[in-house]
């Protein structure tokens, strides 16, 4: 098979302590999808991503990520967890920060290379903060941040990039930019984004991973709000729009 | 005032010696101090600095008791800083609840270890006053080369290992996903704490290795923006404490670490005042 999906879930089981988290689920993710994770607060959003990262083993069935269990071929994933815990205080600048996406794959010492720098001013400039590539860490705003990390998972070159709800806590004129540099990446790179609200995304993703236990995927064609009125209850905030409308 | 500080300089090998010894030890605690400071991990430094004690009292007695004349202390307090700064960071490692108990117990143990086997070592007891308080005055050439060559393998080591070094302090977690031996790096960087705090026990003593370590840091802090700058501004403030302090005490006979500590702990109280860190004010 020449066509890998991107990631492949097969009859996957997910079990921590005795409860049940993810239950006979099945999804695939196709290189070159853009497609959203979606579900309410303790239903196995952040769950799925760390067996997509291979950080968990499934109890039960199999994941796939480019055909190989995921510990092998993480480097090739952009991960940028939900909660970043980092001191605002560390001396570093914007530049220092991306440059980090640069490190791993078995280089285990020296300085950085020309190619380096290349591929982290390029993330720079896709998330529009090259010009803030000098100023120290501790100066940007939530949303420059938020764009920070999202640059640094981007100069690790990866083939995907997996964001866990990147958007929480901006506002929505922040968010809405974001998911444009997402759909720009996009471009180059399968990008799966975890989410709680489903705002904003429907217009950007082709497919939608609903996971509350149980995984449901559909197109975004398809999505109605009293669908997941059904599936969530009535805690989804969601407005409907049509992919095609004027930005 | 400083004349006499001068003319000293000038006349004995002994003031020289002091003098480079802070330099030397300036160099690897400003960045060193660095890492502590932005890694918060300023207690492990003060176990270490403690159980130090431990190992040159050890030292100390089998070099005098069996005429070991090659047993310098100083081996014995690189074997057990090494050995501290091993234990504290598997255990913090493997069961991170317990890590400030452990810390507190290699602290308290290496301190009674080494005033133990000081008081059973004949003599006047006057190493025990030198290694708690400092002897940068009586420090021998032969002293010098020892610390220089601490100071090529840290500097060297913080050279290669710059920023992995780096993303180990500041996203532990983004580096283990990167597949960063994260554990590797973190018992690297406690063993460059463990051998600049046996140069900084030269200077200021057991007791105050912390203060000398962390505050030029911390003051540095206040005006860098990346850790580098950080570094090399930390060397400086380093080696410009140690220089002033020991110009100070020499006319008035002050003991010279604590008034290099006194000098450190009022540069960085006004630049915390200044830049408002202590105290926000209600208005």
């Amino acid at each position: 098979m020449t066509d890998q999906p991107a990631v492949i879930f097969e009859n996957l089981s997910f079990a921590y302590g005795g409860r049940t988290v993810i239950e006979g689920g099945n999804l695939s993710i196709d290189v070159g999808e853009f497609a959203c994770i979606v579900g309410p607060n303790g239903g196995g959003k952040t769950t799925l991503a760390k067996l997509m990262l291979g950080l968990l083993k499934p109890t039960t069935g199999s994941v796939r990520v480019f055909g190989k269990p995921p510990a092998q071929v993480r480097s090739r994933i952009g991960y940028m967890p939900q909660h970043i815990q980092l001191d605002p205080r560390f001396p570093v600048s914007v530049l220092d920060v991306v440059l980090m996406g640069r490190l791993g794959n078995g280089k285990l010492f020296g300085p950085y290379t020309a190619d380096d720098r290349r591929a982290a001013e390029l993330a720079l400039r896709e998330v529009e903060l090259l010009d803030k590539r000098d100023r120290p860490f501790s100066e940007l705003s939530g949303g420059e941040q938020r764009r920070l990390i999202i640059a640094r998972a981007v100069a690790c070159e990866p083939e995907l990039l997996l964001l866990d709800e990147p958007t929480t806590n901006l506002d929505p004129r922040v968010e809405r930019e974001l998911y444009k540099v997402l759909d720009d990446l996009n471009r180059r790179m399968t990008v799966v984004v975890i989410s709680h609200d489903m705002a904003f995304v429907s217009q950007f993703v082709q497919k939608v991973i609903c996971v509350k236990r149980q995984i449901h995927v559909h197109p975004t064609s398809a999505i109605e709000g009293k669908m997941f009125a059904e599936i969530f209850g009535e805690d989804i905030r969601m407005i409907r729009h049509d992919r095609h409308s004027e930005h | 005032m400083f004349t006499e500080f001068f003319e000293a300089v000038a006349r004995f090998d002994f003031m020289r010696h002091a003098l480079l010894t802070g330099v030397l030890v300036g160099v690897a605690s400003g960045i060193v101090g660095t890492y502590v400071v932005t890694r918060r991990i300023t207690y492990i430094a003060g176990g270490i600095a403690h159980a130090v004690l431990g190992g040159m009292g050890i030292a100390f007695y089998f070099s005098t008791v069996y005429k070991l004349s090659y047993l310098h202390p100083y081996y014995g307090a690189v074997v057990a800083a090494l050995a501290a700064a091993l234990t504290i960071g598997f255990v913090s490692l493997r069961a991170k609840q317990r890590e400030d108990t452990i810390i507190g117990a290699i602290w308290a143990i290496g301190m009674a270890v080494g005033v133990l086997f000081i008081s059973q070592t004949p003599g006047y007891g006057e190493n025990l006053m030198s290694y708690l308080f400092g002897n940068i005055l009586l420090v021998s050439a032969n002293d010098l080369y020892l610390i220089g060559a601490l100071d090529v393998v840290i500097l060297l080591i913080v050279i290669a290992f710059y920023n992995q070094l780096q993303v180990v302090c500041f996203d532990e977690e983004f580096a283990r996903i990167r597949g960063i031996n994260v554990e590797f790096y973190y018992l690297l960087l406690l063993c460059l704490v463990a051998l600049t705090v046996v140069l900084l026990v030269t200077v200021v003593g057991v007791v105050m290795v912390i203060a000398l370590l962390t505050l030029p840091a911390a003051i540095a802090g206040f005006f860098s923006r990346t850790l580098k700058k950080n570094m090399v501004l930390a060397v400086g403030l380093s080696i410009a404490f140690t220089t002033f302090g020991l110009a100070v005490s020499y006319s008035p006979n002050l003991p010279a670490g604590a008034t290099i500590i006194i000098v450190a702990g009022i540069v960085y109280l006004l630049v915390m005042l200044s830049k408002g860190g202590l105290f926000t004010r209600g208005s």
